[in-house]
């Protein structure tokens, strides 16, 4: 088998056992790897009554035939499990240095399940799986257990841990990964999942390489492609993904207040060229990655300072910054680094932090709940002191840790009208009333309002993909043809998830479909044609839709919270309407032959392959 | 034509640029003439396609983004930012 060791690592924290279990080709084409090979093996191993904090809930981790091949950008792995966040399909793609430190350990994948009864780490590497007490280093942060656990292993080994949140299992905990750079596994809680096994860290480092069919035309196919992306991603490297921001504001897709307002004067004041203009000092790249779109920066004055490290990106901005109304850039890139030590979702902790912050306003919550806090609208402070709180799961950081969801629930007064969440997942910052395919992306999402699901604004504004049937951009504010764009860009995407490649070679069409496919046979010597690659990111797809049907998601569900569907913003030169969810969705369940319900109709299932699970 | 630039395209050209234009011309060939003049821009603004644009750069007429073909002319105010996609 070419691409792949062929081989997966279950580890039972129950019993301190490890064991390694052989892929079939078969399946791997299947379900090429990554989110694809990760949610088949979590749909056959839970079953509605699986916890998503329980040992029953594994939690897997899967590198794909791109890992360690020199593939662009491919210095990635996926992580899913059953979501506690939102109780469903829960999903984080990351990027760094792990997955290839992972795979050269001779594994493809991982599945953890059970829980130890005392907190370990797993440390990976050429010889073998070693379950370590991590007694001593429970209760750390992210960045000094990551010191720690490089002395006691190996210096050039990337770490994957929890910090204080995942630990005490908040919702919103994310899995941090150190490495060559600092990248988090954020979303969807998988940060609690890893605490709930009592699993502070997994740390790898190998030196195995993965047999490729055609080395020779490979290097050869990759040599013009990387040029060409190095070409077109030159000004998304100079400024990184917060360079975005002042021209997304224009468009009126960057949230602000808690997605209530549409136009801010202070916008250039966080914006990644005021970071490339005062605090920048580098750049970070995920393995293989030319790109380099990580930021280093330093503080070294002021009272954020001192403050060393990756800097905050666009998202991260948007929610900590945006959505709360904080304009002052080093004080989100230390919230930023915070949610990175205490192993925090950058994008629910800003998101339920400006949830909390209108609540405030609306009176619902006063500084009896906050322990004297001022939770007013751009407080910097105040927003900071809320991310420790959250991290340390003290005082009112302990229900905000649960996401804005429960939080609206807990707190009642019909907050969950400005709660902004679909299925519990708290959007990133992309505003679907400015582009309605991410609106419909997000309703139908396996992991709730995730952005990456479809990167429908892209295809609003300027790209196309003809190989999968995209020959124009999507027009905004059309119905027409919005369904059909938005399933075959979350198709492809969930192969993107599956091989693993990261998003940003779609800028400037650095990488097409075509290229893809031709390293994808190159790498394992398959015949994979386009149409093949189609249906395996379509069954990716419905195969996470089971996952979340089997535990009663259906149309109910699919749907835009309040803010997106009734409050029309204004603001200078702004254009954007509701997007109209429900005839979206209808048309969008006709081109993916689910019923009206959005259940997947069985003659769908069959022709996808997917009767047997 | 009055051109306003934001963001880092203010400090490699002048904030504000005036064209004087005799007849209509796409955006494509507004760019090869703005890089003729303000040669900084140039790796901004080398865009031949609206996929290339979209990598670097957005230009509004009355708030609406133009495509690579779009018409300008003499009488139009444009804005340019820089475009990053994604995030
Ligand atoms: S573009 Fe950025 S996120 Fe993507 S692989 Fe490169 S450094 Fe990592």
């Amino acid at each position: 088998m070419f691409g792949y060791h062929g081989k997966i690592l279950r580890v039972n924290l129950s019993k301190h056992t490890t064991e390694t279990r052989n892929i079939d080709e078969e399946d791997f084409r299947k379900y090429i790897g990554g989110v694809g090979l990760g949610a088949k093996i979590l749909y056959e191993e839970t079953d509605s009554n699986t916890d998503p904090l329980g040992p029953d809930n594994p939690l897997i981790a899967f590198t794909g035939p791109f890992t360690g091949s020199a593939a662009p950008s491919s210095g990635r792995h996926h992580i899913v499990a059953r979501s506690p966040l939102t109780g469903i399909f829960g999903e984080s793609n990351v990027g760094g240095s792990w997955a290839v430190h992972f795979k050269r350990t001779g594994f493809d994948g991982i599945v953890i399940t059970g829980k130890s009864d005392s907190p370990v780490y797993l440390w990976i590497h050429d010889k073998g799986v070693e379950i370590r007490d991590a007694t001593n280093i429970w209760g750390q942060d992210t960045f000094d257990s990551s010191d720690h656990l490089k002395d006691a292993t190996h210096k050039k080994a990337t770490v994957a841990v929890i910090g204080q949140a995942g630990e005490q299992l908040a919702k919103i905990a994310g899995i941090t990964h150190i490495g060559s750079n600092v990248r988090a596994a954020a979303r969807t809680g998988m940060g609690a999942v890893m605490g709930s096994k009592n699993l502070k860290a997994i740390v790898v480092y190998g030196t195995q390489k993965t047999p490729i069919a055609n080395p020779e035309g490979l290097k050869k196919s990759f040599k013009p492609v990387r040029l060409h992306l190095r070409e077109v991603t030159k000004t998304f490297s100079k400024f990184g993904t917060s360079g975005g921001i002042e021209n997304y504001e224009k468009l009126g897709n960057f949230p602000l207040k808690n997605w209530m307002q549409a136009r801010w004067k202070s916008v250039s004041k966080v914006s990644g060229f005021t970071m490339h203009d005062s605090i920048l000092t580098g750049k970070t790249a995920c393995h293989s990655c030319a790109i380099a779109c990580g930021r280093l920066i330093k503080i070294e004055n002021g009272p954020y300072a001192p403050l060393e490290g990756e800097g905050p990106e666009y998202e991260s901005i948007g929610t900590l910054g945006g959505e709360c109304l904080v304009d002052n850039l080093p004080a989100i890139s230390k919230a930023n680094e915070l949610c990175n030590r205490y192993g925090l979702d950058t994008i629910s902790v800003g998101a339920t932090i400006a949830f909390a912050m209108e609540a405030y306003e609306r009176g619902i919550i006063t500084v009896d709940d906050t322990d004297g806090v001022e939770l007013t609208w751009g407080n910097a402070d105040a927003m900071i002191t809320m991310v420790h709180k959250i991290g340390k799961r003290e005082g009112i950081g302990k229900l905000m840790g649960e996401g804005s969801l429960i939080m609206a629930r807990t707190i009642g007064h019909n907050a969950e009208e400005f709660a902004v969440h679909v299925k519990g997942l708290e959007p990133s910052a992309h505003d679907p009333r400015r582009f309605w395919s991410q609106g419909l992306s997000y309703a139908t999402a396996a992991r709730g309002a995730c952005h990456n699901a479809s990167w429908g604004h892209a295809y609003e504004l300027a790209l196309t993909m003809p190989e999968i049937g995209i020959p124009e951009p999507q027009e905004s504010y059309t119905v027409s043809g919005m369904a059909e764009t938005t399933a075959k860009l979350q198709n492809t995407m969930c192969m993107q998830d599956a091989l693993v490649i990261c998003r940003f070679t779609q800028i400037g069409k650095g990488v097409d479909v075509n290229n893809v496919i031709d390293w994808l046979n190159l790498i394992t010597g398959w015949d994979m044609d386009t149409d093949e690659f189609l249906e395996t990111g379509e069954r990716i797809f419905n195969l996470k839709r089971l996952f979340n049907t089997r535990l009663g998601i259906s149309r109910k569900d699919d749907t835009l919270p309040p803010r997106f569907t009734s409050l029309e913003r204004t603001g200078e030169g702004l254009n954007n309407k509701l997007p109209p969810i429900g005839q979206l969705l209808s048309d969008y369940y006709e081109f993916r032959n689910w019923s009206e319900f959005g259940i997947p109709n069985q003659e769908k299932i069959d022709s996808l392959g997917l009767k047997i699970l | 034509m009055d051109i306003q630039l934001h963001g880092p395209l203010a400090s490699i050209a002048e904030k504000n640029i005036q064209i004087s234009l005799s007849k209509a011309i796409t955006l494509r060939q507004l760019l090869n003439l703005l890089v003729v003049r303000q040669p900084g821009l140039a790796p901004y603004a080398s865009c031949k396609t609206d996929i290339d644009l979209s990598a670097h750069l957005m230009v509004y007429k009355k708030d609406i983004p133009l495509k690579i073909d779009s018409k300008v002319e003499n009488n139009d105010h444009l804005q340019f930012f820089i475009h990053i996609m994604g995030g």
